[in-house]
Parts: C-alpha cells; sequence; structure tokens
C-alpha cells in the first residue's frame, strides 16, 4: 500500500517527491482547504511519479536488463562524490542492474578449443584451424583456449600467461591448482608399460 | 579530499589497516548481495563486499571486446586491450572506497607495492620480503598466518568461497572455503627496477592497432604482453602474477589481496608515465578500428556501484589521490 501525504492550495493538486515502481490503486481523501469541510470520495487522478530528482522515473522503472558498457545505463560517476558510489544500497543496484552479464558467472564464453587464424602475405590469404583434444588423467580439459599467430598458447583460465605449448599450458594448470588434480592412484603393475609386456 | 598511497613496505599502519580493512570487507554482507542473487542453484548464501570484486573481475575479463566479433587475441573488458589501466584504475578507487567506509577513516590510501624493488633481490631472496611475513599480508603455500590466514573452525577467518574450475573454466562457489594459495617464486622472478625505467623511458604512446595484446605501447609493455627489451615469459604486471601463482594464477586473482597491491604499483607507474608524457589515452572514439569498450569515451561499468566512468575520466584523478613517490627515470 502507498500512502502520500500532501497538500495544495487554490486546486486540488499535490506535489509530493515519492520512488515507486509497479501498479498504483488510488484512493483519494480530498480535503479542500477553504473550507475544512473533508470530502471523502473515490475520484480519477493522473499521477506523475517523479524519482528523487524530480526527473520521469520510466528510465529507471521496470525489469529491463542491463549490460555493462551499455551507454543507455552509464552515469558517470563524480570523483568527488565517490563516497556515493560505494554503499551497500549501491552494491545491491548494481547486482540487480547487471543480471544480464551475471549469467557470464555461469556460462564463461565458450568457444572451445578450435582456432582460426588468418593472415595476409603478397596478396595470399592464410588460413590456419587449431584444434586440440586435452586430457588430464583421461578427463578432458574444457577451458577456453586460442592459438596466437606466433603460435603461442594462451589459456583463458591462466589469464596472465602464453606458453610455447598446450603441454606446457596443461603442466602449468596443474602447478597452480593441485587440489583441483588430485595425485593419481597408482596403476599397479601394468599401467605405465604402454603395452609393453612386463619384464621380470 | 585527496589521500596519499603509501609503500605498504614502509608504511606499518598503513599495512596494518589494509589487512584490517581486507578483512572487514570480507564480512560485509550489508548489501544483502547472495549466491541466489548470482543465480547460483541450491540454499542463499550471503556474499561479502570483497567476493563482489572478485566476481565483477572474473565477469569482465569473461566479456569480449567487441562481443560480436571477438579479437583473436582473446582481448575482454578489462584486459589485453587499451581499457587495462583505466578498467583496473575504476576498480581500485572503489575498492579504496569501500576500504575507506569500512574503516570509517576517509583519509586512508591504499597501499602499494613496490614490487620492482624486491625483483632487483636475487631471485631466492624476493620471497624473503617483509611483505610475506605475519606482519604483512602472510607467506607462502596455503596462507594459516599473518592477517588472512584460514583457521578450519573460525568462519570469521579469511577463506576463499568462490574460485575458477581451471580444467573447465567455470565459476565455482565453495560454501566452505579455504585458505588462500600462493606459490612464491615457483614459476618466474620478479620484475627489476630496470625493466619498470626501460618501459617507461622507451613506450612514448600509450597504445596502437590492433589495440590488443600484440599491440606495440606502454599500455601492451606494463600489462605484460610485450617486452622492452624483449625477455623470456611474462612482462611487468602479468610476471608479478605469475611470481605469486597458485589464486593469483586464475580470472578470480582478486581472492588474494596481493592483487590490490600489484594493480596500485601499476596504477603508480602509469601515473608516472602520464606525468611526463601528457593525460594521453589511445584510441580516440572517431578511429574505425578501435574496439567498443576500449575506445576514450566508452563507458566502463561496475558490479559494484550503478555509477560509471570512462577512460577518459580516470585519465586524471588527482581530486582522489596521489602517491607518496613516482617512478623516477
Amino acid at each position: 500500500m502507498l500512502v502520500m501525504f500532501g497538500s495544495g492550495e487554490g486546486d486540488d493538486s499535490v506535489s509530493i517527491a515519492v520512488k515507486f515502481t509497479g501498479t498504483v490503486a488510488l484512493r483519494a481523501a480530498v480535503v479542500p482547504a477553504a473550507t475544512g469541510v473533508q470530502i471523502r470520495h473515490q475520484t480519477t487522478v493522473k499521477v506523475t511519479i517523479h524519482n528523487a530528482r524530480m526527473q520521469p522515473v520510466e528510465q529507471a522503472a521496470g525489469p529491463e536488463l542491463a549490460c555493462i558498457g551499455d551507454p543507455r545505463h552509464a552515469v558517470a560517476m563524480d570523483l568527488d562524490r565517490v563516497d556515493e558510489a560505494v554503499s551497500p544500497g549501491e552494491q545491491a543496484a548494481a547486482v540487480e542492474r547487471y543480471q544480464t552479464d551475471l549469467r557470464r558467472l555461469h556460462e564463461p564464453h565458450q568457444h572451445g578449443n578450435t582456432t582460426v587464424r588468418s593472415a595476409s602475405y603478397r596478396g595470399h590469404s592464410i588460413r590456419v584451424v587449431t584444434s586440440y583434444d586435452i586430457e588430464v588423467d583421461c578427463l578432458p580439459v574444457t577451458g577456453h583456449l586460442l592459438v596466437t599467430n606466433e603460435g603461442t598458447v594462451h589459456y583463458h583460465a591462466i589469464p596472465n600467461q602464453e606458453f610455447a605449448s598446450a603441454v606446457d599450458m596443461v603442466k602449468r594448470m596443474i602447478d597452480l591448482a593441485p587440489e583441483q588434480f588430485p595425485e593419481p592412484a597408482p596403476m599397479g603393475n601394468h599401467g605405465d608399460h604402454h603395452g609393453q609386456p612386463d619384464t621380470v | 579530499m585527496a589521500v596519499i598511497r603509501p609503500n605498504i613496505l614502509a608504511d606499518d599502519a598503513a599495512r596494518a589497516k589494509f589487512g584490517q580493512g581486507v578483512k572487514l570487507l570480507k564480512q560485509d554482507f550489508a548489501a544483502g548481495v547472495t549466491t541466489q542473487t548470482l543465480a547460483f542453484s541450491g540454499p542463499a548464501f550471503p556474499v561479502s563486499t570483497y567476493d563482489q570484486f572478485v566476481i565483477w573481475h572474473f565477469v569482465a575479463m569473461n566479456t569480449p571486446t567487441p562481443e560480436n566479433a571477438p579479437n583473436p587475441r582473446g582481448r575482454n573488458a578489462a584486459h589485453r586491450g587499451s581499457v587495462f589501466l583505466p578498467w583496473h584504475r575504476f576498480m581500485l578507487l572503489l575498492f579504496e572506497g569501500h576500504l575507506q567506509r569500512i574503516l570509517m577513516d576517509p583519509t586512508f590510501g591504499l597501499p602499494y607495492w613496490d614490487w620492482a624493488a624486491d625483483g632487483d633481490l636475487d631471485p631466492p631472496d624476493q620471497s624473503n620480503s617483509g611483505l610475506w611475513m605475519d606482519t604483512g599480508i602472510g607467506g607462502d603455500g596455503s596462507v594459516n598466518s599473518g592477517p588472512f590466514a584460514f583457521i578450519a573452525d573460525d568462519l570469521q577467518s579469511f577463506r576463499l568461497h568462490f574460485y575458477q574450475d581451471l580444467r573447465t573454466g567455470q565459476f565455482m562457489y565453495d560454501q566452505a572455503g579455504r585458505a588462500l594459495f600462493r606459490q612464491l617464486g615457483s614459476a618466474d622472478s620478479l620484475p627489476k627496477t630496470a625493466e619498470v625505467i626501460d618501459a617507461l623511458q622507451s613506450q612514448t604512446s600509450y597504445d596502437s592497432s590492433d589495440w590488443d595484446s600484440a599491440s606495440p605501447g606502454f599500455r601492451n609493455v606494463v600489462e605484460g604482453w610485450s617486452y622492452s627489451p624483449p625477455t623470456a615469459g611474462s612482462g611487468l604486471h602479468n610476471r608479478v602474477h605469475v611470481w605469486i601463482g597458485g589464486d593469483m594464477g586464475p580470472g578470480t586473482s582478486p581472492n588474494d589481496p596481493a592483487f590490490y597491491l600489484n594493480h596500485c604499483n601499476v596504477d603508480r607507474i602509469w601515473e608516472s608515465w602520464m606525468t611526463s608524457y601528457g593525460r594521453l589515452y589511445e584510441p580516440g572514439p572517431m578511429l574505425p578500428d578501435a574496439p567498443a569498450g576500449h575506445r576514450l569515451n566508452d563507458t566502463i561499468a561496475s558490479l559494484i556501484t550503478t555509477a560509471t566512468t570512462s577512460p577518459e575520466q580516470m585519465l586524471n584523478v588527482g581530486s582522489r589521490y596521489s602517491y607518496d613517490t613516482l617512478p623516477a627515470f
């Protein structure tokens, strides 16, 4: 229920600052100031709801999803008022506004392990398609990997490095997060011989 | 009011306040953000202000720029492109602001770690810096002592809840949490002062086409994809991530408070460059090959606030902070 208090003189107009999003059914009680006689009745009232700065609220309301970098939602931060940008309320509002971007938490951009490189040389078009099929302990590595034109490998989950080879990349992966790559179970007498007969 | 950002190894009070503030932000749930708000399935667990910064960084890293025609070298909304320096300056401004709020100290300036000074030491000695002591930000391996110590039965102790699965690249949540993990010096040595000076002296332009990880220019040398002179491995900023290792490796690297100390020093080096060459930024808005998200007037948004900024606005932030000293060259 929205309760508004206000007063107006000369006519029945009332101007108060409110912040409201949603559908409102209005029942007004009009008290003519000149008489002091209270007249209760239902009426149709045109209401314009404004935000705190008295700007029409339509742009800020509604379920439209914003995207980081979308200039339609840019409100440049005043460097002298950073304090206002670092409140818990602002944190909550940002999470609500950028729900589209937050989906990336669960769906990081997936380009697989295929890279298409292209270059031009003496008027010729060069196209190189490189695909990797990587496993560690028989389990696939599926994060996004790309190959640069210099032939180095960049793995998106290790963002500060490029590697001379995919093998180096996987070694680094194991080094960085050993808890994600538990020690393999002992493979017994036959495991490490790659088809070679056991020796006695 | 402009604050002074100090050298963390030269200011005991700043070091103590940084540790105190980070721990408070780890326990700050006032925004009401939960795992359900972030579209994780299952019960709703509160997400701290500190962890919301981790999430923002991960999301930016997973936002190709431009999105409809991804750069073949993996440029994203915060890295491997021109916006790298202003994007992280914005992040540090907001982080510093939250530290000021939670510490109730508007004079607090985010400290920086002059990693090049430690890089001038012999590699075996680099991890013996005071930064990695219990009186600093804790040490090597699983961090079980110092301000960010993990204590299994103390829910107030520092613990990681969000991490990246390296096999799949997926963002993961672990309600129980675990200790911060570092591998100091296991894969590289720290950059040296001479490398910082060389970047400042030799790179007279900010960036250049194709505005990615192969572009000549100051931004790319400082970010660490191109090297001057060419050296093996990663360059300045990147090499600090590699040198610390562990949780500084994946896209969730803001999990380690050392992330902010590294980037504050990167920002300080950038400020030194602009002091000498002017507050220059490329690409401008009209260049036909300039990628959206990296141009001078493009919007930089945040998952921390609805306020936004732009590279242009980040070029001069003297009204907010300055550094006690800038790298001289």
